[in-house]
């Protein structure tokens, strides 16, 4: 298991730098990123499981950095980091270890959209 | 600097591109400027439509889906000379940034991005721009020597300079006024390179021959056994008037 457990799934302080807690207006704008989010990173998530069958690490490594850039952005700081250890993975990495670093990045991301979808998508209005 | 406001209600209301195959970057910086931000997933894409656009500054990711964002600085470089582009990384990778500054961009911002971050760096970048801007163009009388182009305009149109005419020009439009000595025109046009009285001559002529070329009424004037002055044609009047 790669994923750093001392991480938290969703980094709020990161959402309070945008200041996007602070009210209705900027409650909106947040909702409509998460939504961006969430409906841009399954492709890429698909993408990334093609790679590692295909073999394809260097496409896989692209797509696992533009995964980490989002989450990063929107303080998905678990999945940033899985994002970022696949990204760090040497050539030469067996086949199986590359699958199961998507596995645990696809595992890190349904984390993070559950808790988006509960504390932020959930009390649209 | 609010960049929210809009001084001049005529001109179009300004705007930043961001070339990211992240969307939500795009919409973080228009969140954090408070100004829209025409997003772009590829540099091809905003350079296939440059001559439409006008913006303020251009945020550009250095990774993109199949190009590499450094790769495209020169070419946004020649189409927007003034404009801050700023580039922006998710890796803390000293020699991509170093490329990204030595290939024309001004700044560079991490990921994750800040919103107080994306403020302070471009309100910095705009700034330099303005004094970039002033620094580039002399303008005296009736012409402007444009130091970035090379090129000198007048009434009657423009003349490409060569470096060594420019930079006697420049000099002497700098100085509008006062004389100019040999010695420290030849030191300013060749570089502390020895030439000839003869040399210097030569680019003077070249260099008046210019400012009649553009129909200007400045001219060159020479204080024998000393040097050169730049005068425009109102300095003339005002010696001929003089008792």
């Amino acid at each position: 298991m790669k994923t750093n457990l001392s991480l938290p799934t969703i980094d709020l302080d990161v959402l309070r730098s945008w200041d996007l807690l602070d009210s209705e207006e900027q409650g909106n704008f947040l909702r409509e990123l998460i939504q961006l989010f969430l409906n841009t990173s399954p492709a890429i998530l698909e993408q990334m499981k093609a790679f590692a069958a295909a073999g394809d690490f260097n496409a896989l490594r692209r797509s696992a950095h533009k995964l980490k850039g989002s989450s990063a952005n929107l303080g998905a700081a678990k999945l940033a980091f899985a994002c970022s250890h696949l990204e760090d993975m040497p050539d030469g990495t067996p086949s199986v270890t590359w699958l199961e670093s998507v596995a645990e990045i696809e595992a890190c991301y349904t984390e993070a959209q559950q808790q988006f979808s509960r504390e932020f998508l959930s009390i649209q209005t | 600097m609010d960049l929210n406001t809009n001084p001049n209600p005529l001109l179009p209301a300004p705007y930043t591109l961001t070339v990211d195959d992240d969307p939500i970057v795009g919409k973080l910086i228009e969140g954090s400027l408070g100004i829209p931000s025409k997003s772009f997933a590829s540099a091809q894409e905003v350079l296939s439509q440059a001559a439409e656009l006008n913006p303020i500054a251009i945020f550009l990711d250095v990774h993109l889906n199949e190009e590499n964002g450094l790769a495209a600085i020169p070419e946004l470089r020649k189409h927007w000379r003034y404009c801050p582009i700023l580039v922006i990384t998710g890796d803390n990778n000293e020699s991509a940034i170093a490329e990204a500054l030595a290939l024309g961009a001004d700044d560079f911002i991490m990921k994750p991005l800040r919103a107080r971050e994306v403020v302070a760096r471009l309100q910095a970048r705009l700034a330099d721009q303005a004094l970039k801007k002033d620094n580039q163009s002399i303008v005296y009388g009736d012409v402007t020597l444009d130091q970035v182009h090379r090129v000198l305009r007048g009434p009657r149109g423009e003349r490409y300079l060569s470096p060594t005419e420019m930079n006697l020009l420049g000099s002497l439009m700098r100085s509008s006024g006062t004389t100019l000595e040999r010695n420290v025109l030849k030191n300013q046009c060749w570089d502390h390179i020895a030439v000839s009285d003869n040399a210097l001559d030569r680019k003077v002529f070249e260099v008046r021959r210019a400012l009649n070329d553009v129909g200007s009424r400045c001219s060159i004037g020479t204080a024998y056994g000393v040097g050169f002055f730049f005068e425009h044609w109102q300095d003339q009047a005002v010696k001929r008037s003089a008792p």
